[in-house]
């Protein structure tokens, strides 16, 4: 039977919620199933932060709303968390830490600062506060410890000591904890990798080969250009931060013409003043890789929050009308595939290319058993240019070669303004006509490089279920725990253009659920107007939250009452 | 190798007497004096009467968007820097719309020339204000005249620190020849502002206003003087031509970690599957 437990930890920005979490996923992911997610507020200190740790005897890539032990770091990180407390929520902490608890609630004392300092340094509080967690649900001492020791090795002997002390003194107390929670051990489990969506994606864009990266910070954006940047002398990548959005994408797009694999990584805000320039992608064929980290809008909206309401504005951007492809990871090992071959769709058709995530996804770990990095993602579509080149060819492919400048005895001329095959600008309206058809006709040219959705679920295929991107694992923890919906699940990673392939399953579908992190169903009208079906049932979400297990099993049941 | 001009006849989009004519003249004069191979050259502009120059000189470009010829020209001299880049563009695209990416640019130092050509109105929208627009000028669209201060390239360039700051006349064709070559041959980024007339939406600032209100540097400036740059790029009454500015410094590719000397255009520059492999080691237990 599926068993989980949550354990939240709650604290401020700057307390090391953020190491806890590290090393109880980093020892639990070799001899379990776990996932973990952090919620924090928009500032650099202070606030109320918390990190949920989901620990699991099956694979598990979800949250759950209501919490089962509750690490409290401060004597205000409680309030924003009481909706979330049971009766039988356990919730741990410093005595100071625990007054403001109210009476009906179970808490249990205890001192990690103590601990710390019985093992040589306050500032061990943390890693005592692991063991004792360790303890509780049972993890391996050899695995933890390990952990403790490779991350404080540098620091020198007496640390990594002290912090193995403070380790055992919390262990110990945790294992005589006579509340602690029933251990949850699958029966056979091989040691997995806990990698955030941003690992995976900055792994999938290197196996893209992206060598240039031009960007503005903006969160959730921001964490891609950093791990890129951190991986800039092993891989050869010059990471350049841009003075706006505009110049970024712009560079990318120069870039891209000079023969480099470009990125740029930003979040809905940012992407809105980068949309002249996916037009410009358009009309000159130059190919882009654009990841846009979607956050809850308008404007400013909510920033270090999460959503899914940017499908509109990525399918949308740029005036005028010109083939793209969309992609929106679901599992983690997604990630690497679809920014991997995001390079490769965009250079084989020459068009802009959008990796949709989200903050949720980005920052959330979970587990995977190995990556597949496809070594044909790295192939390249440039050719070399001869004397006569003219970069706009009406060629047999129906994909004009791209030559780059420098490369060959000819000149690479590409032009904003509508263009003979040469490339020079033309008022020509029958050459606006077969160059404007010559682009469009890469629509039908990308259908068979398409990807299919994941399905799972009921084999009737009479009642779907339909979802993108960060909702995979909530949406596929529901379905498990309740066959008897009888549902099938479609989920999509290419949202865009979606598989005509699917007509038959959708067309002839009993109902249609989509269900999505946004106020409208963005993705339920694509599904209407792509199929010609009527989509019978939207559910919601848009605080800017993700869905929570329990929280989605109870809005799916309403719907099967 | 061909000399930057076409072997057939070709269709200027430009106003019979216009100051882009000579323009074109003298950099073809420029660059095929420098003996440059064409295939070797890029230029880089966005949108307007003088970024259509692309279009009638035989090399490579990329035409992009209003405002944007800087940024596009910066990242492909980022990703080749064996090439040599001209981004190239009217004052409103270069001054207005692409403001912000001269400021950085000069921060960043690419090694492109970045010519400029000043009537001081927008031409291809038929004749409103530009950034440097004199106070006064009256315009379809300033019916009263300009009120707004115009912008000093010049002065914004050398506060900002750019290591080549010069300006031309397209009146003066052989000098303003010799400073676009000085600006290729130069290492970093390079601007030129290049006065030139509009016949048809600048009545002001004509070919004899320019005569008469620009002077050319002589040998006895000293150029490697900032003040005295300074000084000559503040005078708004007597308009000095000719290399104001000009030192060594780095440019990007010496600055940029990336490169450690390594000067490889990225077109040459594979990944081998086989480092990709050391993304990810296969998990296994500590224990
Ligand atoms: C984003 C955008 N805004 C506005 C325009 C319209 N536009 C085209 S050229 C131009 C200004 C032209 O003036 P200038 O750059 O000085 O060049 P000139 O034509 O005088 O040579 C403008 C406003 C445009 N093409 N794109």
């Amino acid at each position: 039977m599926r068993e989980s437990i949550s354990i939240v930890l709650s604290g401020e920005a700057g307390q090391g919620l953020q190491t806890v979490e590290e090393f109880l996923v980093e020892t639990l992911t070799q001899e379990t199933y776990v996932f973990s997610s952090k919620e924090v507020m928009s500032r650099v200190r202070g606030g109320n932060n918390s990190v949920e740790i989901r620990v699991s005897n099956q694979p598990i890539q979800a949250l759950r709303y209501t919490i089962d032990v509750l690490f409290l770091f401060n004597d205000h990180a409680l309030e924003r968390l009481l909706p979330r407390l049971t009766p039988q929520t356990i919730i741990y902490g410093e005595a100071p830490f625990l007054k403001s608890v109210p009476s009906q609630y179970k808490t249990k004392e205890v001192a990690f600062l103590d601990l710390g300092k019985q093992a040589g340094n306050r500032l061990y509080e943390n890693t005592a506060m692991f063991g004792y967690i360790a303890g509780m649900i049972g993890a391996s001492v050899e695995n933890a410890k390990a952990i403790i020791t490779k991350r404080f090795n540098k620091r020198g002997e007496d640390i990594v000591t002290g912090n193995l002390k403070a380790f055992d003194l919390g262990y110990d107390l945790g294992r005589q904890d006579p509340d602690r929670p029933k251990e949850l051990k699958p029966t056979h489990f091989s040691p997995k990798k806990a990698l955030t969506g941003n690992d995976v994606l900055s792994m999938g864009a290197v196996a893209g080969g992206v060598n240039y990266v031009a960007a503005y910070p903006m969160s959730p954006g921001t964490t891609l250009m950093t791990l890129l940047e951190e991986k800039s002398r092993d891989f050869e990548i010059l990471v350049e931060q841009a003075e706006d959005e505009i110049a970024a994408l712009n560079m990318v797009l120069g870039a891209w013409y000079a023969g480099a694999r470009a990125l740029t990584t930003t979040s809905g805000g940012g992407f809105a003043l980068m949309t002249e320039a996916v037009s410009l992608s358009g009309i000159t064929e130059t190919p882009a890789v654009i990841h846009v980290a979607q956050r809850p809008g308008p404007a400013t909206g909510l920033p270090t929050r999460t959503e899914q309401a940017d499908l509109n504005l990525v399918l949308y951007a740029g005036h005028g009308e010109f083939p793209r492809m969309i992609f929106a990871p679901g599992r983690l090992e997604d990630g690497v595939e679809v920014m991997s071959r995001a390079f490769y769709m965009a250079d084989k058709y020459q068009i802009p290319v959008f990796v949709l995530s989200d903050q949720y996804w980005l920052e959330s770990m979970s587990q995977v058993d190995a990556l597949d990095f496809n070594p044909k993602y790295l192939e390249s579509f440039v050719v070399e240019t001869k004397r006569d080149y003219q970069r706009y060819a009406f060629d047999k492919s129906g994909i004009s070669p791209r030559g780059v400048p420098g490369f060959g005895l000819g000149y690479v001329k590409v032009d904003s303004d509508e263009h003979d095959e040469a490339g020079g600008i033309t008022e020509s309206f029958t050459m606006r006509v077969s160059m404007q058809d010559k682009r469009l006709h890469k629509f039908d040219l990308m259908k068979k490089d398409i990807m299919e959705p994941l399905i799972s679920g009921s084999t009737k295929h009479e009642n779907l279920v339909l979802s993108w991107g960060s909702t995979y694992g909530v949406i596929e923890e529901a379905l498990d725990t309740h066959p008897e919906w009888d549902l099938t699940h479609l989920h999509f990673i290419q949202v865009y253009p979606l598989p005509e392939s699917l007509k038959d399953i959708i067309s002839k579908a009993k109902t249609i659920q989509v269900i999505e992190n946004n106020a409208t169903g963005q993705f339920a009208n694509l599904i209407q107007m792509t199929y010609g079906v009527k989509v019978n049932q939207r559910i919601l979400k848009y605080n800017g939250e993700p869905y929570h297990i329990d929280e989605l099993i109870t809005k799916m049941e309403a719907t099967h009452e | 190798m061909s000399n930057f001009e076409f072997n057939h006849d070709i269709d200027m989009a430009w106003c019979p007497g216009c100051g882009n004519f000579p323009l074109r003249n003298i950099l073809i004069k420029a660059l095929t004096e420098l003996q440059l191979d064409p295939t070797q050259v890029v230029f880089s502009s966005g949108i307007g009467q003088a970024a259509k120059m692309p279009q009638y000189v035989d090399a490579s470009y990329f035409n992009g968007l209003h405002g944007r010829g800087l940024a596009v020209a910066s990242a492909i001299s980022a990703v080749n820097p064996k090439l040599t880049v001209i981004a190239e563009g009217g004052d409103g695209d270069m001054y207005g719309e692409g403001g912000n990416h001269l400021i950085h640019n000069i921060r960043r130092n690419p090694h492109l020339v970045h010519i400029v050509h000043n009537n001081m109105v927008y031409g291809l929208t038929k004749g409103q204000a530009s950034p440097t627009s004199p106070i006064g000028l009256v315009t379809p669209l300033q019916l009263d005249g300009v009120y707004n201060q115009p912008i000093n390239p010049m002065a914004l360039a050398l506060a900002m620190g750019a290591t080549f700051v010069a300006r031309g006349f397209s009146g003066d064709q052989e000098k303003t020849k010799e400073l676009i070559k000085a600006a290729i041959l130069h290492n970093g980024y390079a601007i030129i502002d290049i006065f030139h007339p509009c016949v048809t939406y600048n009545k002001v600032n004509t070919f004899a206003w320019y005569k008469s209100h620009t002077f050319w540097l002589d040998e006895a400036h000293p150029k490697t003087n900032k003040e005295a740059a300074m000084k000559l790029a503040l005078d708004e009454e007597r308009l000095a031509c000719g290399i104001l500015y000009q030192v060594e410094g780095k440019a990007y590719p010496q600055r940029h970690p990336f490169y450690q000397g390594n000067l490889t255009p990225f077109y040459q520059r594979k990944r081998d599957p086989k480092d990709i492999a050391k993304l990810f080691n296969k998990p296994k237990a500590h224990s």
